[in-house]
């Protein structure tokens, strides 16, 4: 699983790629995004927003990802 | 889409050879290409287990890439690598330059009895010590691998992408960086080695600051050098130019106490280098080669001819490098890659003539 951290404005600071969750970690997903360095999480969709490379504005070219929390994967 | 091809040798299903306990259960080297306009490429593997399996990069642009392009822009020549799946390898670098880049890496699994887990993960950010949590690890059996990175700096200043790794705590990993402006993704590998595989683990830096020295040593808890391998972590220098003779060095584990990072120049430039020393149990290293070795400015390749090895147990190492040109560096004429050949040569090998690079290199034979 692959576990996403981000800094309160939401921008991605960190990922790692373990069989549990490290402490703190609120966020993950089962699958590994390329291109990863520019994201935000949309903390009320709870979806990962693509930044273009050289601006501030989403990417729509790149589809959204849901990312879910672990509340939920306590679930699955 | 991308192209590649697999370098010499290939799935080692390793029997314990005699005389000791093989840890490997494959290592696998090829070679991976981003095309121009594009950020990223693969290559297919003989099929690993990614709980156990790590992929050596050396320190990245010393030692893991090369080009043969001109261009120069950070955010252009630098990747990281990792494993998509587990029979994909691929290398990420941030933009669709108009050119292409070239890494060679070695994926090693190995046998589910020697670790307890193995992490992938980066840091991303602009400042000086990104950090970013990991699982609990037991940390006098763990060490840290650097894996890559990838930069935002559209320009030139390529020290703006070293960076160091630090185990800082059991949860814990750094990345160090002594020039920080632009956001720098700096990937690694963290691998908790089971009970009775390792001797000992040491994370160590060797720095030279504050002076003009061209090197400077680390004293490291006494080692057995025959058992002893070093893991990259990264490097560091507190110039963005990059000029490689003397904001890189090279790193030598010079005997079983002292490591030595070494670089052409004396200049007010500081740097640093990190590695962790993994002393392994008797049983699982049947021998380790180590040695220095000059690129001339006038070639492109440099074979070293080493005692004969088996290439399926084997793994090579390049532990960065320095350099006699005094400019800016250039990434087709500096960055490199290394490879085993055969059995008794390894290949380093640069995009074009111009400069020279002086690197050192180690060569770890598993049972």
């Amino acid at each position: 699983m692959f576990y996403y951290q981000f800094n309160t404005e939401g921008f991605v600071t960190a990922m790692v790629r373990s069989k549990t969750a490290p402490e703190g970690v609120d966020y993950f997903a089962s699958d590994t995004m390329l291109s990863m360095g520019r994201m935000k999480l949309d903390k009320e969709t709870e979806e990962v927003v693509y930044y273009k490379y050289s601006a501030s504005e989403e990417d729509t070219n790149i589809p959204r990802i849901k990312i879910a929390t672990k509340d939920i994967n306590i679930r699955e | 889409m991308f192209g590649y091809r697999t370098l010499g040798f290939g799935v080692n299903n390793a029997i314990a050879a005699a005389g000791g306990v093989s840890i490997i259960e494959s290592i696998q080297q090829v070679e991976i290409t981003i095309a121009s306009g594009t950020n990223a490429g693969n290559t297919t593997i003989t099929e690993v287990d990614l709980d156990y399996s790590v992929i050596f990069i050396d320190y990245g642009k010393f030692g893991g890439l090369t080009q043969t392009d001109t261009g120069g822009n950070t955010d252009d020549t630098n990747a990281y690598a990792f494993l998509s799946n587990s029979t994909t390898v691929g290398i990420s670098r941030s933009s669709f330059a108009s050119f292409a880049i070239t890494a060679v890496v070695t994926v090693v699994e190995f046998k589910s009895t020697a670790v307890d887990s193995i992490q992938w993960g980066y840091t991303f950010g602009t400042g000086a010590a990104d950090t970013a949590a990991i699982t609990s690890v037991t940390t006098s059996r763990t060490s840290l691998l650097y894996a890559g990175c990838s930069s935002y700096e559209t320009g030139t200043d390529q020290g703006d992408s070293l960076s160091s790794l630090e185990l800082t705590s059991s949860t814990l990993v750094t990345a160090n960086r002594d020039v920080s402006t632009a956001n720098l993704l700096a990937a690694f590998w963290v691998i908790e080695f089971a009970t009775g595989i390792t001797d000992s683990i040491e994370e160590f830096e060797v720095a030279i600051t504050g002076d003009t020295a061209t090197s400077a040593t680390t004293t490291i808890t006494s080692v057995t050098t025959s058992r002893t391998m070093l893991f990259p972590g990264g490097q560091r220098s507190d110039t963005a130019a990059l000029e490689v003779d003397r904001d890189s060095g090279y790193l030598e584990l010079t005997n079983g106490t002292t490591a030595t990072l070494t670089r052409n120049t004396g200049n007010a430039a500081d740097i640093a280098i990190v590695a962790t020393a993994v002393q392994f149990d008797a049983d699982h290293i049947d021998s380790i080669q180590r040695g220095t070795v000059t690129m001339a400015t006038g070639d492109t390749t440099k074979d070293v001819t080493v005692t004969s090895v088996t290439t399926s147990l084997s793994l090579l190492s390049a532990l960065s490098c320095t350099s006699t040109s005094s400019s800016a560096i250039a990434p087709e004429q500096q960055f490199f890659t290394s490879e085993i050949v055969d059995s008794t040569t390894i290949r380093f090998t640069k995009g074009a003539t111009g400069r020279d690079v002086i690197l050192s290199w180690e060569l770890v034979e598993f049972f």
